[in-house]
């Protein structure tokens, strides 16, 4: 049987979405860079015309020869080596104790009942107020900065580790129980899968906070080689491209992180059926 | 000082049975929760105090509590905390305003109107990721290192999260909300009215409370670089000074200006969101 | 032959051990400014040249002591807090004001030398700014590096020109965000030392106030401070140390190595001719003095009570129980330069003349 005309398809709202779903599937959108690419021609006329202070306002095409130079010179990628080893140290002792804080203050109602209100007080005090004291603690050299990172990230992961342990629920422990497991095979194939989902979303954040942290850290206390230091000198100098360039190298190692925590969170929850989108 | 002797003492009903002839249980319970909640903040001042006493530690690096106290006082009497809290207060204000309601239009454009969300979504992404911090340098150069300089980068900060969650909100409305609005044949307005509003206000209200949280957040970093008044100022300027018992002093007012807040919205919101019957 | 080697590596250890007791493996070294590159170890007066030209590393090398430079962006209240965190054994060239302040919060140090007397202070206002003095300000934004010498030399000028700090709107900000501030125009002064006149050579700034020719009260002082504990436990390295700064602001103070002082001070970025316009008639020998005399002990006497006055410091201390001068005229006398510089009494005049003056 042949069909003479196409059934009309209805217009339901789902139905709609779909459609536009089929549509956006076959030709890619590029109206999102249309915003930018008219900044860039503004700030091309900007320069060429002098509306702005040129002294200030450099021309997009300086700032991409500056932001090449930098990037085949060494100091670039030897800045970026110093920042990420510090917002790796920042991380990595950040998260230990907030997991470590975390399964305390999960596991135990009385731990939660002392330690937590206290914990939210100090969560309220703006995080770089503690600069001027831990510059006075611990100097103003790697240790504070990787103790501000460490104070930025565990929050997070404290909240969401805790979060996760509390939100396993009693059944499992009930069918643990039932199987009789050790408390260590409890701990190890009920509980953690449980919370597994929400401390890694826990450490995702702690991640982007550490990164923020870095940057802060190295803008606050001592200068040392770090992109933070592309940022401070660039503006002191007066140098926008240079600042500029920073400005992008941050925005972009905080994109590869975001990107590839995300992959790495789909590999190792897949098991999981997600019912939210990420 | 022990927890289990303290609670026994003040009759927590988990520990000893339920006196109700000589302490009403609703005193005692909320003596516990009191005793609970005091007990770690008075364990930490209590060392804090043994080793300024002690002098473990020199006091430039850490002074007395009872000194602290003592700065903290001063300040107020003197005038120097009100009068700095008050300018910093009004930077939030105007910058919390500004950057909010860009956030709220911003939030409400990207969701009601798929060609503007297209436009503008990917940029708006890439101008998240940067921290405020980040846009600093490259602000300072262009509009200096007064109000403007602050005000522009607490809307920023307050922007990004309120924008986000209004989307959210927004998009996050199951569809069948609208399709049974249809039945009804409502308006657009009405739309608005009835189904929109109370159904992403939560979310609109979360972004608000972060917004306020961010705002706060980066008017102190602010300070901390170029002011010569607010009480992030104050607190550089104890810095200079050796004087840690300022800094603390101010970090004590950032901190309860923070928890304020925080109160604020958490008794507006459940006063607003009475209505909803949620599962938690 | 294997108990050989044991008694060997024992006395390798013993000796090491016994050496160690001598010797520190590190000495650190704190100087309170950056160049203008923010990384070059240079600085001016006799701190500056004696890390520029790495006299120490050269003195210490047969100990291999390792000598270890350290150079604060946030000048003196940086360093005082490396001070408090015991990270640094000598403060070479801190100001008086936050050397006063680190005393009188409490950390001991003790001042062996004075780096730099005299120092010159300036107000500079954007190029076309219509104030002519002081008072033309009131009401403006000023910036000024707070708890450094400068904001002392501040307080004093104050009093001296009959205006109060509350007449103004101070900003704290260091040195390069001063002059980047007039630059822009976002700030209507800045109080600083002879760094303005960077702003002045590029057009960008006009100097309407300055200390020199004014009253020897207004200038700043800088010293040489070690900390309490190094200095007992390491008495020979301290005199070492000493000697080596005598030599050098001996070398300085000489009238014939003028130029070439200029331009070890240039190495920080700043050209030579500044410096040779903001000594003007001077002499090297008149700042550059080490000695720790009666004008060292008035500024620093009077800085103290301006301090108290001005409520940058909470309780007063004696100069006079803070300087160690033990090292300094062992020094001058194993040098045979006792008489080489002049003294200048309490009004900062001089008092006795020296062989360069």
């Amino acid at each position: 049987m042949s069909i003479s005309r196409p059934i009309p398809i209805p217009s339901t709202p789902l139905i709609r979405r779909a459609a536009a779903f089929q549509a956006a599937l076959r030709r890619p959108d590029y109206r999102g860079l249309y915003l930018p690419a008219a900044l860039v021609v503004l700030w091309s006329l900007a320069t060429y015309f002098g509306w702005v202070d040129t002294r200030i306002l450099v021309s997009p095409l300086e700032t991409l020869k500056t932001a090449w130079h930098l990037l085949i010179s060494k100091m670039l990628w030897v800045s970026l080596g110093y920042s990420l080893a510090r917002d790796a140290s920042g991380f990595l002792a950040g998260s230990i104790i907030g997991l470590l804080l975390g399964t305390l203050l999960g596991t135990s109602r009385l731990a939660d009942r002392l330690i937590s209100p206290t914990f939210h007080a100090f969560k309220q005090i703006a995080v770089f107020a503690w600069i001027p004291l831990i510059a006075v603690w611990f100097g103003l050299g790697e240790p504070a900065k990787i103790a501000f990172i460490a104070l930025v990230v565990f929050p997070p992961v404290l909240l969401n580790t805790f979060d996760g342990i509390r939100s396993v629920s009693r059944d499992y422990i009930e069918v643990a129980r039932a199987f009789e497991f050790s408390t260590l095979q409890q701990s190890l194939r009920v509980i953690l899968p449980a919370a597994l989902p929400q401390i890694f979303t826990g450490l995702r954040l702690g991640l982007i906070y550490a990164w923020l942290a870095t940057i802060g850290a190295e803008y606050f206390l001592k200068a040392a080689p770090g992109v933070g230091n592309i940022l401070i000198d660039g503006r002191e100098k007066f140098l926008m491209d240079q600042v500029i360039t920073g400005v992008a190298v941050v925005a972009a190692v905080g994109y590869v992180f975001h990107y590839l925590t995300a992959r790495l969170e789909k590999r190792l929850l897949s098991w999981r059926t997600r019912t939210d989108v990420p | 000082m022990n927890a289990q002797a303290t609670q026994l003492a003040l009759g927590s009903p988990t520990l000893s049975p339920v006196r109700t002839w000589i302490v009403p249980r609703w005193i005692g319970q909320s003596f516990a929760v009191t005793a609970r909640t005091l007990f770690l903040p008075l364990l930490i001042l209590g060392l804090w105090q043994l080793t300024s006493w002690r002098g473990w530690i020199a006091p430039q690096i850490l002074p007395a509590p009872t000194i602290v106290w003592a700065t903290f006082v001063e300040l107020i009497r003197s005038g120097d905390t009100p009068t700095n809290l008050l300018i910093s207060l009004e930077r939030v204000g105007w910058g919390f305003l500004a950057g909010g309601s860009i956030g709220l239009v911003f939030g409400i454009l990207m969701a009601q109107f798929p060609s503007f969300r297209a436009y503008v979504y990917p940029s708006f992404t890439i101008f998240t990721q940067v921290p405020a911090l980040g846009w600093i340098p490259l602000l300072m150069m262009f509009v200096g290192i007064g109000e403007a300089l602050k005000i522009i980068i607490i809307a920023k900060a307050a922007m990004v999260p309120v924008a986000i969650n209004t989307f959210q909100g927004i998009r996050n409305i199951p569809e069948n909300h609208f399709e049974v609005a249809s039945v009804f044949r409502l308006t657009r307005l009405q739309v608005v009215h009835k189904v929109i509003l109370p159904a992403a206000l939560p979310s609109i209200f979360t972004g608000l409370r972060y917004g306020l949280t961010h705002a706060w957040l980066a008017l102190v970093t602010v300070e901390l670089l170029a002011s010569s008044e607010g009480i992030g100022f104050q607190m550089v300027w104890g810095r200079q000074l050796f004087q840690l018992d300022v800094v603390i002093a101010s970090i004590l007012v950032i901190g309860i200006v923070g928890l304020s807040i925080d109160l604020v919205f958490s008794l507006i919101e459940s006063r607003l969101l009475r209505w909803r019957r949620a599962a938690f | 032959m294997i108990r050989i080697l044991h008694l060997f590596t024992a006395a390798l250890l013993l000796a090491s051990l016994a050496s160690a007791a001598d010797y520190p493996t590190v000495i650190r070294i704190g100087y309170p400014g950056v160049a203008n590159d923010n990384y070059s170890p240079v600085g001016t007066a006799t701190a500056g040249t004696l890390a520029a030209k790495g006299i120490l590393e050269d003195e210490f090398k047969k100990e291999g002591i390792k000598i270890e430079w350290t150079f604060f962006k946030g000048a003196g209240p940086a360093l005082n807090e490396a001070l408090a965190n015991g990270l640094l054994d000598f403060a070479a060239g801190l100001g008086d004001l936050p050397a006063i302040v680190h005393r009188a919060g409490g950390i001991t140090t003790e001042v062996l030398a004075t780096n730099y007397r005299g120092q010159t202070t300036y107000i500079v206002v954007p190029n076309d700014s219509p104030a002519k003095e002081l008072k033309d300000l009131k009401g403006k934004k000023i910036a000024i590096f707070k708890g450094t010498n400068v904001s002392l030399s501040w307080a004093k000028i104050l009093k001296d020109q009959g205006v109060q700090e509350s007449d103004f709107r101070t900003l704290n900000l260091d040195a390069g965000t001063s002059r980047s501030a007039i630059a822009t125009r976002d700030v209507d002064a800045y109080v600083g030392g002879n760094d303005v006149f960077q702003l002045r050579n590029r057009g960008v700034g006009k100097i309407i106030y300055g200390t020199p020719g004014r009253s020897p009260f207004l200038g700043r002082f800088s010293t040489l401070n070690v900390v309490d504990t190094f200095e007992k436990k390491y008495p020979d390295v301290v005199q070492r140390f000493v000697n080596d700064w005598v030599k050098e602001a001996a070398w300085g103070s000489k009238e014939e190595n003028r130029l070439d002082v200029f331009r070890w001070w240039a190495k920080n970025g700043q050209s030579w001719q500044d410096y040779k316009e903001d000594l003007g008639s001077d002499t090297l020998a008149s700042h550059l003095s080490p000695l720790l005399d009666a004008h060292f002990y008035s500024h620093f006497t009077s800085g103290i009570k301006v301090s108290l006055d001005n409520k940058l410091i909470r309780q007063p201390f004696e100069v006079k129980d803070w300087v160690n001068d033990t090292y300094l005229k062992k020094a001058l006398k194993e040098q045979g330069l006792e008489t080489f510089w002049s003294t200048y009494d309490d009004g900062g005049k001089l008092a006795v003349k020296g062989v360069v003056q």
